[in-house]
């Protein structure tokens, strides 16, 4: 009987995916405006940064640690960005690779003190988080850059599909796509996952374990500083508190989307798919939430008890991971 | 490749069902600060007498969970999506806000700045706020008179990131220059608009410097609050003091007499006369060219919302006071502003 339906319906994606068009129903039922274009560009737009968000700390998670100053990075090489096109008058495109560079070597940084100094990538990014967003606020003054290039600005603003759609979420789809193929079918990606699963095993197999914690670093550096564009392009400015005090509001998002989507907290399983349906669920419910009139209060909340729950599953995943593919 | 096909068909599903809020509804205007803050609290009353008064949809009041342009961003957007046709904003960030203001405005939905003002060009339709420096000098200005024209005084306000501390500085010395010699500012403390850091600040310097001041101006909300707590903590009404805005505690205070009054701000007409003049402008009213509008650092579309010094005779009617600004105010603005 089983071996009629598909494998993927027993995964968690698809409970995600479920879970997903449940939600989408029941707010388009229950609230005003929820399919609204406006509403759907908006979410669109939304869901493109979380995405890109999860998806930083999804890489760093894999090796089981955590990237605690990924809003700082964000934030770094926003600014970085903002000083290459505003102050220095760097045209957009060389100005984007700069911004990403910055991201990349503030992750090879958080990276290289990990491995160097074996404390855990928690308290090391803990540290880096206050130090890089308080190099950036004495650098800059806390002077945000406000006259960005329109042709970096429109990007943000840009409406595709009949005006339903922002650009920016296929971007987000775009970066979902290559990981999802660096790590199933590269040799590099499945070494990062080895190097997550058992390190001691992988160390064995001839696998430099601690090049491979800092690629992942540099990675999420590299995403950090994508979602950094992104969402400059979508504020029309490079802003200090772009991501919150310390860029700490990034970190609810950051964690909700890779756990609720299957990532192991304790390393050497990831899910790109989940990462992205997972702040998918999370863009949809804080969006359906507002609409509902929830007070806004309650949201964070919500996203609290979300969070706690996804938590526990993670627990119990565990058990189960070992059965399960390893990519997904 | 079902899991890509299951989120087209989806997308599909909502783009066929969506429905655009748009067209000559009635106004639903959406009153968004730029966090929580007290000061704020007054636009939740003004947008329902807005409703009441002038016959809008709605006039609600929306607090962002936190103060970060992202989630003021968020939550504006969810507004709109919601049918909320006209948005009076305290921006999150004088640039960044003119973002999404600019995209409201190419959706049809009118916009204006609340009580802080976006940094031009913007597509906000004016920026409606208190003349912070007036009102300052206008404090100063009564704390000299309260203190005979002559002694210390000593200024704390608010964050200094907000453009509106620099200017109340200015008008403190501007006010205290005009005395003539005989006042002098023997402390300014800055950045303390928030609790903790007020707390700390004001109760060091009255413990070190209470016996020199002889009068306190205060220009921002949180350490009006706080040091009319310290004053009357420390029972002493030989310090004179003149605060800001509305809180109980500065209003006990004043009735106590541990305070000689506060420069009230005009949050409720800010929030009244915002929601009537986007409901205006949506029934096709637009601004003179002739229009006589402030220059602020920010902005050359400034309106001033009125201050007004209430001291213990008037302050039981305070409430009166700021109605009183607003209707003022309200009475002359179509033929003073709008082209309708």
């Amino acid at each position: 009987m089983n071996k009629k339906i598909p494998n993927f319906v027993f995964t968690n994606q698809f409970g995600l995916l479920c879970l997903v068009v449940t939600f989408i129903l029941i707010f388009s039922t229950v609230t005003d405006g929820f399919t609204s274009r406006f509403n759907i560009f908006a979410l669109s737009r939304v869901v493109a940064i979380d995405i890109m968000i999860g998806l930083a700390m999804m890489v760093v998670i894999l090796t089981g640690g955590l990237n605690l100053a990924l809003g700082a990075i964000g934030v770094c090489a926003a600014m970085f960005g903002g000083w290459c096109m505003e102050t220095m008058g760097i045209p957009v495109i060389p100005s984007i690779f700069l911004i990403l560079g910055m991201g990349s070597f503030l992750g090879w940084v958080n990276g290289m003190i990990t491995v160097k100094t074996g404390v855990h990538s928690f308290i090391v990014t803990l540290a880096t988080m206050s130090i890089y967003f308080g190099l950036m606020t004495m650098l800059t003054e806390a002077e945000a850059f406000r006259r960005l290039p329109e042709t970096f600005t429109e990007f943000g603003s840009m409406k595709l599909f009949k005006k339903y759609i922002s650009p920016l979420l296929l971007l987000s789809l775009a970066t979902c796509g290559a990981l999802f193929y660096l790590f199933k079918y590269t040799d590099i990606g499945r070494k990062l996952i080895a190097a997550g699963a058992n390190p001691d095993a992988a160390e064995l197999s001839g696998i430099s374990v601690n090049t491979m914690f800092i690629y992942c670093h540099v990675l999420s550096g590299f995403l950090a500083a994508m979602a950094a564009i992104m969402l400059t392009t979508r504020i029309g400015a490079a802003i200090p508190s772009m991501a919150g005090q310390l860029g700490m509001d990034w970190l609810l998002p950051a964690f909700l989307a890779p756990v609720i989507g299957g990532t192991l907290l304790s390393g050497g399983k990831l899910s790109v798919f989940g990462t992205m349906l997972g702040a998918v669920l999370v863009t949809l419910i804080t969006n359906g939430l507002y609409l509902i009139d929830v007070g806004e209060f309650w949201i964070r909340f919500f996203l609290g008890i979300i969070l706690l729950i996804a938590v526990l599953l993670d627990k119990t995943r565990e058990f189960f991971t070992l059965k399960s593919v390893i990519v997904s | 490749m079902k899991f890509l096909f299951s989120m087209i068909t989806s997308s599909a599903i909502l783009m066929a069902s969506g429905a655009f809020a748009g067209g000559h509804s009635p106004t639903k205007v959406a009153l968004v600060p730029g966090g929580p803050h007290p000061y704020f609290a007054a636009w939740e009353k003004a947008g329902k007498d807005a409703v009441k008064d002038f016959g809008l949809g709605k006039a609600d009041y929306k607090v962002p969970a936190e103060w970060d342009l992202s989630q003021q961003n968020e939550l504006i957007e969810s507004l709109v999506g919601k049918g909320y046709n006209a948005v009076l904003v305290f921006p999150g960030d004088a640039v960044g806000t003119n973002k999404i203001l600019g995209e409201l405005d190419d959706a049809g939905i009118p916009t204006a700045a609340l009580a802080g003002c976006v940094e031009q060009p913007t597509k906000a339709k004016m920026c409606f706020g208190t003349d912070t420096g007036h009102s300052a000098y206008l404090g100063t200005k009564q704390l000299i008179k309260a203190m005979g024209g002559k002694g210390k005084i000593a200024h704390f306000t608010g964050f200094l990131v907000d453009p509106n501390t620099t200017l109340r500085i200015d008008a403190v010395e501007k006010a205290v220059a005009e005395a003539g010699g005989g006042v002098e500012i023997i402390q300014v403390i800055a950045d303390i608009d928030a609790y903790e850091p007020a707390d700390e600040k004001i109760n060091a310097f009255m413990a070190a410097q209470g016996g020199e001041v002889d009068g306190i101006v205060t220009t921002a909300w949180v350490p009006a609050v706080v040091a009319s707590q310290a004053l009357t903590n420390m029972g002493d009404k030989r310090i004179k003091m003149v605060g800001i805005d509305h809180d109980e505690v500065v209003l006990k205070a004043i009735k106590e007499g541990f305070v000689h009054g506060t420069m009230l701000q005009n949050p409720y007409g800010q929030g009244y006369i915002g929601s009537y003049v986007m409901d205006k402008i949506r029934g096709g009213c637009s601004f003179k060219a002739s229009a006589p509008w402030k220059t602020t650092a920010q902005t050359n579309q400034f309106i001033d919302s009125g201050t007004v010094f209430v001291d213990i005779s008037d302050v039981d009617t305070y409430v009166d006071a700021m109605r009183g600004i607003s209707l003022e105010i309200l009475e002359t603005f179509d033929g003073t502003y709008l082209d309708c």
